[in-house]
């Protein structure tokens, strides 16, 4: 019997590729492809219309460029977590030049600011681009949509600039002016750690590799790991201090003059959870009960991310019932979509050798379990013979 | 060698940082929480010897530190004040707290055997009989498969398990399971067993004959044993001394038959009188 | 073709071995802490590469950090140089850095491997860089990292010596296939990889050095040259390879390499040398270079 080597990986590679870009360009029948846009316009398309898609990618990835998370978008077919791997790996290639400075919440460009906590804020709340309390009936009538014209009526509808915003100071901020707030567990980090400069280390992280790779984590992992503890596995069932969604300034301190200088502008979303409830009161002696915080961040409008975030960094403090999401090494070492993904397909790669491996051991075994029924029959002939 | 083999110096365990009034050294309470910072001392200035050979009880109701006793004798956690010493170790009495990770790992393979009240906390209950004996020898080097059946054989043997050395542990009952943990803390021939209610849970006749197994042993291989129960007729079988725990404190010291028949602190009257 | 496609499909812009210098930096920094501890598994920051998870990142990682421009590189999975996985790694290895690939692995200086030790004997300054998907000998037992790194501090293995005990009681004999553990210089116990266990042997006292990548679970271990490797195993049921009796590969005839079934129809097996490269030259074939994408 003859046997050849099987070769030509890298031909069956090149057309794997090729057809890829058959099916990314339609040719999948899925309409007519001459009448197709050029690339670069569907990226633009994406960018217009894909606003959540480009802004869990971001997320994602850690890394925000609107447009290349756009494109990614394109080259991955829609696939948002490819996507954001794919924006993520470029970011290695990519030198650090400085850390931003913090964030200043308080002075953000709001877009969308609410409070589940109380029914009024100082600064007001401001319900802005958001599906809550939308019918989810699907519109037929989008078919027939006219953008240009459509978005018109819609800018007459909301009336012109209402001037400038009021001052939108932070509620958990007035809370604890107010001293209602506790203070957090672990000492404050001079620098936060960023984990992709140095490795995270167990059994305790800090807080601040902790809130990074949380903040990078799978959006379905994230949503499903805080639903367990509000539902039941775990404690934490947080009010909303504050959401809100808004553009900041990034802001870097100047190398030679030492003064912050703005360079540019991301969108985010920030979460403040007021973790509260009886089983929380750690307070001893003559300590009053003091409210404990959760925070979660998104580049974006990502506010089911950072509401999860916000839970599973209050279940990651507290650590107090034994629910996964409680579990620091089970959170922090399966929330990374990229790397779960990674692994569940690398199971598609050849494992030959382990299964004949397996195979080997197997035969092994059996050959004993058969001889030592073999010799149990021959025993009980011979006692039947007796 | 005349010495003791284990000494307990002012064991104390509190959860609290206490105060100045809790802190003095002739602080008595009804409870065993401070009525002015609310610090709860588990454990408060306990101090015994206990000699090689000698089997040693430590009596008291559920809640009077006994288990906390044994945590700390067993290194599963330190005391807040006061030392364990421990004689069979290097050259005389030895603090423990100041060994390394891997000298309380040597002392609790080679010179301590444990047997917890829930065999849980010791056993492997997907691993079978038989291994949990031979995991300690595994933990001492021995690379042997066939010398350690054999002795884990014997020891299963000795403790009527005879036969169920490869059956998983989680399928024996639990007074099997006990003479497993048994057999696991003598593998290493130690010279200190600690036995926290080894008894409790069980039937009585797998109790009597638990214990029986316990004192043949004992006479065999002439260990000290350290006997935590709140149980007056085991005490009085098994124990010549001992002390009696309440609220953290030991609050009576003698022979077991002193203790019994001219009990001298009222708490040891009534723990006496209400176990007649 | 190849040339266009550079143009239209490959990102334009990155340094020398695609990684930005500060992770270059990084990852040689774990390595060198590595050969110092031998087996011993350094964290390390793992960023993502252009190569998903799981299939061979982390070790991209070690060969990009220290290939040099006169560095000759082989990228073999499962033993095989043209299973698409290694094409594809040798395309991306050799993309970024334009350095020349060869089939030879005497003629390589580093090695990428993925379940495999080169049949071929290994020489002083070659490195075998091994792609690592459990970097933790004790994961079998031991889920969590916190409690597993203790033990290995400890050199506490007795659960895992145990685990070896029970697959004897249950089986007659110790049931690991690949992953089997192995004491390196006698300190630490470390996980080789799904390599089989045929190849231990050949990793014991290497003039080589071995590197181990784990890209997703962000570890780097390492076996230095001449360091002594010994799988676990009892006085009374030693370590053994897997058992070739009776088998040669079909096309080269070799009975001391190691063989990969080949499934025939109706359920008979063939048998073939698992190191394509090893077969090749017993059958008098020239090793040649390789471009990253020939055929």
């Amino acid at each position: 019997m003859g046997y050849s080597v099987v070769r030509g990986g890298a031909e069956a590679m090149q057309a794997a590729e090729e057809m890829l870009d058959f099916a990314r360009l339609g040719g999948l029948d899925r309409g007519d492809a001459e009448a197709a846009p050029p690339t670069s316009e569907v990226i633009d398309m994406m960018l217009r219309s894909q606003r959540s898609a480009v802004d869990r990618i971001m997320a994602e990835a850690g890394f925000y460029a609107p447009r290349l998370a756009a494109t990614a978008l394109v080259q991955a077919e829609g696939d948002a977590i490819e996507a954001s791997f794919i924006l993520r790996s470029l970011r290695a290639s990519l030198p650090r030049i400085e850390p931003a400075l913090p964030v200043e919440v308080a002075k953000m460009r709001v877009l969308r600011r609410i409070s589940s906590a109380f029914k009024e804020v100082p600064g007001g709340q401001y319900l802005g681009p958001t599906r809550d309390y939308t019918l989810r009936f699907l519109r037929r009538a989008l078919e027939d949509e006219l953008p240009a014209a459509r978005l018109s009526e819609v800018i007459a509808a909301l009336g012109g600039d209402d001037g400038a915003l009021p001052e939108m100071p932070r509620v958990v901020e007035m809370l604890r002016e107010m001293g209602l707030i506790s203070q957090p567990p672990e000492p404050p980090e001079e620098e936060p750690v960023d984990i992709t400069m140095q490795p995270l280390r167990f059994p305790r992280p800090p807080r601040s590799a902790r809130l990074q790779a949380l903040a990078r984590g799978e959006t379905g992992m994230l949503n499903g790991l805080a639903y367990s503890s509000l539902r039941g596995y775990g404690h934490v069932h947080p009010t909303l201090g504050e959401l809100r969604v808004g553009a900041v300034p990034v802001r870097v301190k100047h190398p030679q003059w030492d003064v912050p200088v703005d360079i540019g502008e991301v969108t985010l979303t920030l979460c403040d959870g007021i973790i509260s409830g009886v089983a929380m009161v750690t307070a001893t002696g003559d300590e009053d009960i003091r409210l404990d915080l959760g925070f979660g961040a998104s580049f974006g409008q990502q506010e089911a991310r950072a509401i999860s975030m916000a839970i599973l960094d209050g279940c990651l403090a507290e650590g107090t019932s034994d629910g996964p999401a409680d579990d620091m090494e089970f959170v922090l070492y399966h929330i990374d979509g990229i790397e779960s993904l990674g692994f569940v397909e690398h199971l598609k790669q050849p494992h030959y050798m382990l299964f004949a491996s397996v195979m080997d051991r197997l035969a092994g075994a059996n050959a004993r379990r058969a001889e030592a029924r073999d010799a149990e029959s021959r025993a009980n002939t011979g006692e039947m013979a007796e | 060698m005349a010495g003791p083999v284990i000494r307990a110096e002012r064991l104390s365990l509190r959860h609290g940082k206490g105060c100045a009034l809790c802190h003095a050294p002739d602080f008595v309470a009804e409870t065993n929480i401070c009525p002015q910072c609310g610090t709860v001392w588990a454990l408060r200035d306990v101090s015994f010897d206990v000699m090689p050979g000698e089997v040693f009880g430590i009596v008291g109701e559920s809640g009077a530190g006994k288990s906390t006793l044994i945590d700390i004798l067993d290194f599963a956690r330190d005391p807040s004040d006061g030392a364990i010493l421990y004689a069979p170790w290097k050259e005389g009495l030895v603090p423990v707290h100041d060994a390394t990770a891997q000298e309380r790992r040597y002392l609790r393979s080679f010179e301590i055997g444990v047997v917890h009240q829930n065999p849980r906390r010791n056993l492997m209950m997907g691993v079978s009989a038989g291994g949990n004996v031979v995991e300690r020898m595994l933990a001492a080097g021995n690379r042997h498969i066939g010398e350690m059946r054999g002795v884990a054989g014997d020891m299963l043997d000795h403790m009527e398990l005879a036969g169920r050395m490869d059956l998983k542990t989680g399928t024996l009952s639990m007074g099997m399971r006990q003479r497993v943990q048994i057999a696991r803390a003598l593998v290493n021939s130690p010279k200190v067993l600690l036995l926290d209610e080894p008894t409790t849970g069980l039937d009585l006749s797998v109790q009597a004959r638990t214990l029986d197994l316990i004192r043949q042993v004992h006479r065999r291989l002439g260990l000290a044993i350290i006997l935590v129960t709140h149980d007056w007729s085991v005490l009085r079988l098994m124990a010549r001394r001992a002390i009696v725990l309440k609220a953290g404190r030991v609050v009576e010291r003698g022979t077991v038959a002193q203790l019994m028949e001219d009990p001298q602190a009222p708490y040891t009257q009534l723990l006496v009188s209400s176990a007649l | 073709m190849t040339e266009m496609q550079a143009q239209t499909r490959e990102a334009p812009a990155y340094p020398y071995g695609y990684l930005d210098e500060f992770m270059k930096g990084s990852v040689r920094v774990a390595i060198l802490k590595a050969v110092c501890i031998p087996g011993y598994q350094v964290p390390y920051v793992s960023e993502e590469v252009p190569i998903a998870r799981g299939y061979g990142s982390g070790g991209l990682q070690i060969t990009l950090s220290i290939i040099g421009r006169e560095d000759r590189f082989k990228v073999i999975d499962e033993g095989d140089d043209e299973t698409v996985n290694a094409q594809n790694l040798r395309r991306m290895i050799g993309t970024v850095t334009g350095n020349v690939a060869t089939r030879d692995p005497a003629r390589a200086t580093i090695i990428q491997s993925r379940h495999k030790v080169p049949e071929a004997p290994l020489a002083e300054g070659q490195i075998v860089v091994l792609q690592s998907a459990f970097p933790d000998a004790l994961r079998f037992f031991e889920r969590s990292e916190a409690v597993s790194r203790q033990m290995h501090a400890e050199g506490d293995y007795a659960k895992l010596w145990l685990r070896l005990y029970e697959s004897v009681i249950d089986h007659g004999e110790i049931m690991i296939g690949g992953r089997y553990p192995v004491m390196v210089g006698g300190r630490y116990v470390l996980d080789p990889t799904h390599v089989p266990r045929w190849d231990l042997p050949m990793m014991d006292n290497s003039p080589a050095l071995f590197l181990f990548g784990a890209g997703r679970e962000k570890r780097i271990y390492a076996i230095p040259p001449y360091t002594s490797v010994v799988p676990l195993g009892f006085d009374d049921h030693p370590f053994r390879v897997e058992q070739q009796e009776g088998r040669a590969c079909l096309l080269c005839q070799s009975t001391d390499s190691f063989l990969a079934p080949v499934l025939r129809m109706g359920g008979a097996y063939d048998w073939v040398c698992s190191d394509t490269a090893y077969c090749r030259a017993r059958r008098g074939e020239e090793l040649e270079d390789a471009q990253w994408l020939d055929q």
